[in-house]
């Protein structure tokens, strides 16, 4: 039995969600296969200040009744992936380097906002685990969960009592995960 | 911050009571304020931070917390021009000197005691800025 403590401020160790861009602006993330059998990341925007995040990843059921049968019969159908979370608002990763840039622009320099606005299509990375024992390797062991999807569900906030920008967000997956040792393939 | 309140204390009409330069040391076993009446005295600024906003990675947003005591005592029988000099003295927390330093929590809160017939007021200044 083990479990997977983050270790926030441990950067071997702690959540990361890397986003890029695929195919549009180099060094774009490059997703191969329907459903991606491999996706390299390339030159990522590492997403900061993340408060939580959930991995989402609920199976549709289809129920019907037989009469042979005292209980419902179910079988599992598709699933909707989605990873979501909440993030501290940091300007320069949120609304990238360039206000009005276009979909086919660097990632960083569209922003989350600038991706959500553009409904430009990403591919994302997040590492779960951090496979070392003792948290000073990022390679061994390591459970990157990725996909391709989009960024969506942003509603920065701030309130008199807590005046920091906080956000939701979601990345709203296009299909499979994809667990990976590694953010190159 | 002691100098930022002294100055502002400096700048405020406080009647028959002056600022005094020296910190409210005790001295041999009184303390300052209590043998210089209608002296206000203004102790070293304390400063505390916390989390604020708790982040998955190392950028926590910390709220940074600065505390400043400031004293001034008088003979309870008479009280002279009390209610407006400490009334004066609550407002300095909103002025423009200290909004200006981002501070978006700014709180004072009084309290006095008797000791003999003299009337000790403590006013403590709590200023919460992100950091």
């Amino acid at each position: 039995m083990a479990f997977i403590n983050p270790s926030p401020g441990n950067s071997n160790v702690q959540i990361v969600l890397q986003i890029n861009v695929i195919g549009a602006a180099s060094p774009s993330a490059v997703v191969t296969g329907d459903p991606p059998t491999a996706i390299a990341m390339g030159t990522t925007l590492n997403v900061p200040a993340l408060q939580d995040i959930t991995i989402n990843a609920a199976n549709d059921v289809f129920t019907w009744s037989q009469l042979d049968s005292s209980a419902k019969k179910q079988v599992a159908t598709t699933s909707t992936n989605s990873i979501s979370g909440n993030l501290v608002v940091d300007p320069t990763t949120f609304f990238g380097t360039t206000l009005t840039a276009g979909s086919t622009t660097a990632v960083a320099v569209q922003g989350l906002l600038g991706l959500s606005r553009n409904k430009t299509k990403i591919a994302f990375a997040l590492r779960v685990y951090d496979g070392s024992s003792d948290g000073t390797t990022t390679t061994t062991g390591d459970i990157w969960l990725k996909g391709i999807g989009y960024i969506t569900g942003l509603a920065p906030t701030v309130s008199a009592d807590a005046p920091v920008f906080v956000s939701p967000f979601t990345i709203t997956v296009d299909g499979e995960y994809l667990a990976a040792a590694t953010t190159a393939t | 911050m002691r100098a930022v309140v002294m100055e502002l204390i400096q700048d405020t009409d406080t009647g028959v009571y002056t600022l005094s330069q020296e910190l409210p040391y005790t001295a041999d076993g009184t303390a300052l304020y209590t043998k210089n009446l209608k002296k206000i005295y203004v102790n070293l600024a304390q400063r505390s931070e916390e989390i604020a906003i708790a982040t998955l990675d190392a950028s926590n947003i910390t709220n940074q917390t600065t505390r400043v005591q400031v004293y001034l005592a008088n003979e309870a029988r008479v009280l002279p021009s009390y209610d407006q000099v400490v009334t004066d003295l609550i407002a300095i927390k909103d002025s423009e000197e200290i909004r200006n330093q981002g501070y978006y929590r700014r709180q004072c809160e009084v309290s006095t005691e008797y000791e003999d017939n003299i009337l000790i007021t403590t006013l403590e200044y709590e200023f919460t800025k992100i950091k």
